[in-house]
């Protein structure tokens, strides 16, 4: 026995270690203060050893029904510099009348060191509280947790109360530093559904139905819910063409879709895709809006005779024209039609409707579309979570033609915000409604052919652009604010700008600019040129070895350009050789060509994307595709001298 | 961060007038062609007034009317005031005209949202109330009126009634009326001295700016004041909370911080002889600073709590010492208080830190501070210590607070004093990279990167090097300015603790395509790493004054082993040049199978008059167009 003992003692801490540790509030272990690193992923200043919580549903007879989230954590500081997750916060909401606002009870915290030893632990006390008014409606509880060092191991425990019952406190399993071990079970009586959504890249494996009785008065209530289990969860990290990073955390949200009639109100908010069609449809705030097109009668003059894509283009520039957006994104209107029209200022939703109800009173079949934008994530496929949603453009179908809309802002039929390009809409019809590719149209073109020549000790280059669609819109955009000479500028930041002129075009997907550009040669022997020297891809944006997240590119890109150039008497020219790439699937597609004749060189150089999201798995095409044309992108024609 | 943080906010937000006058048919109609050309912005009116009620009270109200011309990234995206404890923010209101001059919306306090600072802390009372402006299409106008009622007497307005390019002034108007009769001192920028009147034991004081047209910043020159017109105010004497002060010299400013700071160094006698017991046997005074310093990094960490006075006034030190947190002003109190006990002296310092306007200078006492850190004179040198920071090494100021006006606050008063200048030779990269090429244009690569003093702060370096291997390799990838490469081998070294660190890293990568292949040529740039950070200067002429704003030195030599049967073909010439504004050279060294190119550049730091703008441009461009080039090897025939 003696040996099993000294075997104990030496390697205690690896065996502990790998065993579970208590989750009892104040039982922290020697061994959770011995810790230094996170055996699951190096880089950690710090990490979660566990987060415990629930949500249930509680009846209480002052405040009726209300909900309770519970939270019990504990962190371990593994650097200096994890010394900062000993600064937390708790945020709730804060209501307009004091009694409705979220409270916070049975709150404990401490801070654990190892000393000699001894493990002692230091409270938080009263006044190391703060309590920080946020905004109108969110306020929260700030802490330092007192005595923190490296090694230090923090535990808080607290409970919330809410009558916020239409979308309960979401949990997070993911954080910005490790999480080893996250459980967290709710219960809600059956009188109350909710949509439960999980989101982000991980989701709990291990789950375990959960059943419990609740008292009201003197009635019992059965509840059902869920456990969740996750172990080991890495934090995000950032990644070029990564979407928008908070949205990716993997969490659970719950948002309330209906209540019991027996209990007194009958709100269904939609379960279903086709439920919450239906409900919208007959909203006042939402399908009731469409009919509220009568103000644009007047316009019936104008209107008569045109075609009902110009009937489109008319009333879009007039609602955007005659409208400001006050920059508040919502998907239910307060109002509408004439009202909207004479105030001149509204949300999203109040101009968008307001547009749509005049088409609709023009005779157009036009439809509402419901959308995420993109800081907000995409929509869950199966479960519609209503109140995600925040914005609504407008789908108008002219000769069998799906066209995307938006009146709040200066866009043609058929360009909407970048921020709504965002996967996919829900098109919200009486008959029937069904999800709409938002990225289809999401078009950006760039075509541009230059002729060059050698003209007095410099390369001298005519470049004519032509920007499509997006790139259109963006080309105007900083034209219209008058920084088309710095873009120009930046681009060709090695060349010397001659001339820039452009074409103003009557339509607003094109817009053509002119350029004039030189560059002085600096060894007459030996001349390097670079064909392409703008709105091609130089360096790859590629290049770490693995990748966690999709790459979203938003917009379906098209770039051709050719390159002609007079050949200087006396040279002798060299070309590079000629590249022709697709990948396997036919979503990108490349060529690079080169040719010569004693009088010219004439390059082309295409690219192509028809996707615009690849996932984490096509990562190698991606980035192989990326080495090839970047390397191919950089190269240069050589004149030697004869 | 100190509490006038929030002042800058305030000063930036645009603030104008309306006075009723400029009724018409059309919101551009009484706006001369001159200022219409190319102006994004037009401010029609700002009547601007302050109002000294007394030694602690004051009231500012603003009333301002401007057009809006263009949709562009030089006009005010949201209308804001800043509140604290101290403010009383009413007449909020917004009022937002079509071209036609017609009202679309008026908008009052309810309309205004609140940010608060304790976003970014661990507890703040200011914040930020602001009104977003709808997106109308331009030509718009905005009126827009407040008035703030301050118990904070520490800091007066500062008037810039446009702050940014493209912003024209029409008529703007700025009153101060001090009812104490003689409180306001004031310090002016591009504008002319006021008219004064004096009644009884008011006086007033009036600016006023007309037809004003827009300015564009130039390159090499971030100072607001060599743009705009300013008037940057200040009392003389002044009282926030009980606490009463003069700031009519830097001294009196000085004697007011003491008064704050004096009842706080309240150590237990256990915690005395904690402390003491750091030194204990330590007879230098620099190895008694490092223990303390070092104590201070592994023991505590940085937390903001600007609350009230607190804004101003540092924690106790037994709390900090209990506790192990504290914010800039906490913890700098506690390391001077911890030194008083080791025996070496150490002055609390305010600074303005970061890179905005800095209003700190020798003839015009302020307040315009924003964070405090510790003076140390030394026999032969001063150092500063940064107290909020784990990672920094031991006397390293950096370049949040290098190079400025700061003040040493004394038992005796304040004095100004510079804080450090990083010579050339104190910020200096130096890189060495070892080539082998195939004929393919692949190559093997080894890099050496060795950086001294402030570079150790380029491109994250400073973050990375406590680091795990797998986010070190990361950092790399997504660093160095390559395309198509796999690292084979690295190391990052961790920079040193002393007052100019030494830091350095090495790999080992695979690069294909490293040159470009064109017939029978090899093309290749052998500057891709460690390149100033310069754009082009294009223009031709130039307005206003020439800023180095930091000396650095970027030194290259970069091997090149080409493979059989290649050839150096381009021409290579040394090339060598030395001016006022720095120096840099490049030369060659030619053998049968390799070219070794050494580059050197220094950059001085320095102010120069507009007109020697030609000499500067070109040593700016020849500087960049030398780090472009291109070198070709061909394949003999």
């Amino acid at each position: 026995m003696k040996y099993i003992s000294i075997f104990l003692i030496l390697f205690s801490p690896f065996l502990i270690i790998s065993q579970d540790i208590s989750y009892k509030f104040g039982d922290v272990s020697k061994e959770e203060l011995l810790m230094d690193s996170c055996e699951f992923y190096s880089n950690a200043d710090a990490v979660v050893l566990f987060n415990i919580g629930n949500v249930r549903i509680e009846y209480n007879n002052t405040m009726g029904f209300i909900y309770q989230f519970e939270m019990h954590q504990r962190i371990k500081i593994l650097t200096k510099a994890g010394k900062k997750y000993a600064n937390r916060k708790i945020r709730y909401y804060k209501g307009k009348v004091k009694r409705f606002e979220d409270k916070i009870s049975g709150f404990k915290a401490y801070t654990y060191n190892l000393e000699g030893n001894k493990i002692t632990r230091t409270k938080l006390t009263k006044k190391e509280k703060y309590y920080n008014e946020l905004n109108d409606y969110r306020q929260e509880l700030s802490f330092v947790m007192p005595n923190v060092k490296k090694g230090s191991v923090i535990e808080i425990k607290y409970k919330l109360t809410s009558r916020m019952l239409g979308s309960l406190k979401t949990w997070y399993f993911q954080d910005k530093i490790p999480v080893k071990y996250s459980n967290f079970w709710y219960a809600v009586p059956e009188l109350l559904k909710y949509q439960v959504n999980n989101y982000g890249n991980y989701f709990p494996k291990e789950t375990k139905d959960k059943y419990r009785t609740m008292h009201v008065s003197d009635y019992s209530v059965n509840e059902t819910g869920k456990e969740f289990t996750m172990k080991n969860i890495t934090p995000l990290e950032e990644e070029p063409y990564m979407g928008n990073s908070t949205n990716a955390l993997s969490r659970i949200e719950f948002n309330l879709v209906y209540i019991n009639s027996d209990y007194g109100y009958n709100i269904d908010i939609g379960t279903t895709y086709e439920k919450l069609n239906e409900n919208l449809a007959k909203d006042f705030m939402f399908g009731k809006r469409l009919s509220k097109g009568r103000f644009s009668k007047k316009w019936k003059k104008e209107l008569s005779g045109k075609s009902d894509y110009e009937k489109l283009e008319f009333i879009l520039k007039k609602i955007q024209n005659n409208t400001n957006w006050n920059k508040h994104y919502h998907f239910l209107s307060e109002i509408s039609g004439g009202t909207l029209y004479k105030k001149k200022e509204g949300d999203i939703a109040d101009i968008n409707l307001t547009f749509i109800a005049a088409l609709k009173y023009h005779g157009l079949k036009v439809f509402p579309v419901i959308l995420r934008t993109r800081d907000k994530g995409i929509p869950n496929p199966v479960y519609p979570d209503k109140w995600s949603f925040n914005y609504v453009i407008a789908l108008v179908e002219i000769d069998g033609k799906e066209i995307l809309c938006d009146a709040t802002l200066d866009t043609p039929p058929g360009l909407i915000r970048k921020e709504c390009i965002n996967n996919k809409g829900w098109l919200v019809d009486k008959k029937g409604g069904r999800w709409i590719d938002l990225t289809k149209d999401a078009f950006k073109t760039v075509s541009i052919l230059y002729n060059s020549k050698i003209r007095n000790d410099s390369i001298v280059n005519n470049a004519l652009i032509q920007f499509k669609d997006y790139y259109a819109y963006d080309i105007n955009s900083t034209y219209e604010n008058g920084g088309l000479e710095k873009h120009f500028r930046e681009l060709l930041s090695d060349w010397e700008i001659e001339n820039l002129s452009f074409e103003d075009s009557n339509n607003s997907k094109i817009f053509r600019v002119k350029l004039k550009f030189k560059k002085e040669i600096e060894d007459e022997d030996l001349i390097l040129i670079d064909p392409f020297p703008m709105y091609v891809d130089k360096e790859n944006p590629f290049k770490r070895e693995k990748r966690n997240s999709a790459m979203d590119f938003i917009f379906k890109q098209d770039y051709n350009m050719v390159f002609n150039m007079e050949t200087p008497k006396g040279y002798d020219v060299e070309i590079p050789g000629n590249i022709q790439l697709k990948t396997e699937d036919n979503s990108i597609n490349y060529l690079y060509i080169a040719s010569k004749t004693p009088q010219k060189a004439v390059f082309i150089n295409k690219l192509r994307f028809k996707k615009t999201m690849f996932a984490p798995t096509e990562y190698n095409i991606v980035k192989t595709f990326f080495e090839k044309i970047t390397s191919s992108n950089n190269s240069a024609i050589v004149l030697k001298k004869q | 961060m100190l509490k006038n943080k929030i002042g800058y906010i305030l000063l930036y937000t645009i603030i104008i007038f309306f006075n009723g006058n400029v009724f018409s048919q059309d919101i551009l109609d009484n706006i001369p062609d001159s200022l219409l050309k190319k102006s994004h912005f037009i401010l029609l009116n700002e009547d601007y007034t302050f109002t000294i009620e007394s030694k602690s009270k004051t009231v500012t109200e603003v009333k301002t009317d401007f057009v809006v011309l263009k949709k562009s990234n030089h006009i005010p995206e949201y209308l804001g005031v800043m509140y604290d404890e101290f403010n009383k923010i009413s007449k909020l209101k917004v009022k937002i005209y079509d071209k036609n001059n017609k009202l679309i919306k008026k908008h009052n306090a309810k309309d205004f949202a609140k940010f608060s600072m304790a976003y970014t802390g661990v507890a703040a009372d200011q914040g930020l109330k602001f009104f977003i402006v709808p997106d109308v299409t331009p030509p718009f106008r905005v009126e827009f009126s407040y008035k703030v009622k301050s118990g904070n007497s520490l800091l007066y307005p500062v008037w810039n009634p446009v702050s940014d390019e493209f912003q024209s002034i029409l008529n703007a108007n700025l009153t101060v009326v001090d009812k104490m009769g003689n409180n306001l001192r004031y310090k002016l920028f591009n504008i002319d001295k006021p008219e004064i009147i004096k009644n009884n034991m008011e006086t007033i004081y009036k600016w006023s700016i007309k037809n004003r047209n827009y300015v564009e910043f130039e390159p090499f020159n971030n100072i607001l004041e060599d743009y705009l017109p300013e008037v940057v105010l200040a009392p003389k004497e002044f009282k926030v909370e009980n606490y009463e002060g003069k700031m009519k010299t830097w001294t009196s400013f000085a004697k007011w911080v003491n008064l704050l700071n004096k009842s706080q160094n309240n150590f237990t006698p256990e915690q005395k002889h904690q402390i003491k017991s750091l030194v204990k046997n330590t007879d230098s005074k620099i190895d008694k600073i490092r223990k303390i310093y070092k104590f201070l990094q592994d023991n505590v960490h940085y937390a903001s709590i600007q609350l009230g006075i607190g804004g101003w006034k540092p924690m106790k030190t037994s709390f900090v010492h209990d506790k192990k947190y504290g914010d800039c002003k906490a913890l700098t109190f506690y390391t001077k208080s911890m030194l008083d006990l080791a025996g070496v002296e150490s002055f609390y310092t305010l600074v303005k830190a970061g890179s905005g306007t800095n209003r700190i200078s020798g003839d015009f006492p302020n307040a315009h501070f924003n964070h405090a850190f510790l003076t140390i004179p030394l026999e032969n040198d001063t150092i500063w210590l940064e107290c909020t920071s784990q990672i920094t090494p031991y006397g390293y100021s950096g370049s949040f607070t290098d190079d400025r006006n700061v003040l040493m606050i004394k038992n005796s008063g304040g004095e100004l004093i510079r804080s450090k200048i990083y010579k050339a030779e104190e910020n200096k990269n130096s890189v060495s990279v070892e080539i082998d090429l195939d004929s393919t244009g692949d190559a093997i690569m080894l890099l050496s990167d060795k950086m001294t003093g402030l570079a150790i702060e380029r491109n994250g370096y400073w973050g990375i090097t406590d680091k795990g291997k797998d986010k070190q390799k990361k950092w790399l990838y997504d660093n160095l300015p390559l395309s198509n490469f796999t690292i084979l081998d690295f190391e990052i070294k961790p920079f040193t603790n002393e007052i100019i660190p030494k830091g350095s890293y090495k790999v080992k990568m695979k690069v294909k395509k490293l040159a470009k292949t064109t017939g029978n040529n090899l093309i290749l740039k052998p500057f891709v790493l460690n390149n100033p950070d310069f754009e082009k200067l294009t223009k031709k002429s130039r307005k206003h004054n020439i800023y180095v704003r930091r000396a650095f030195e970027l030194e290259d030599s970069v091997k090149i082993n080409i493979s059989q049967g290649y050839k150096l073909n381009s021409s290579v010439k040394i090339i060598k040049s030395e001016t006022k504004f720095g120096k840099y050279s490049i030369e060659y060294q030619e053998s049968d199978d390799s070219v070794i190119v050494k580059r050197q550049i220094i950059v001085n730091k320095g102010k120069y008059k507009a007109s020697e703008y030609k000499e500067f441009k070109t040593f700016i461009n020849k500087l960049l167009k030398i780090s472009k080039k291109s070198l070709v090897f061909s394949k003999s025939k």
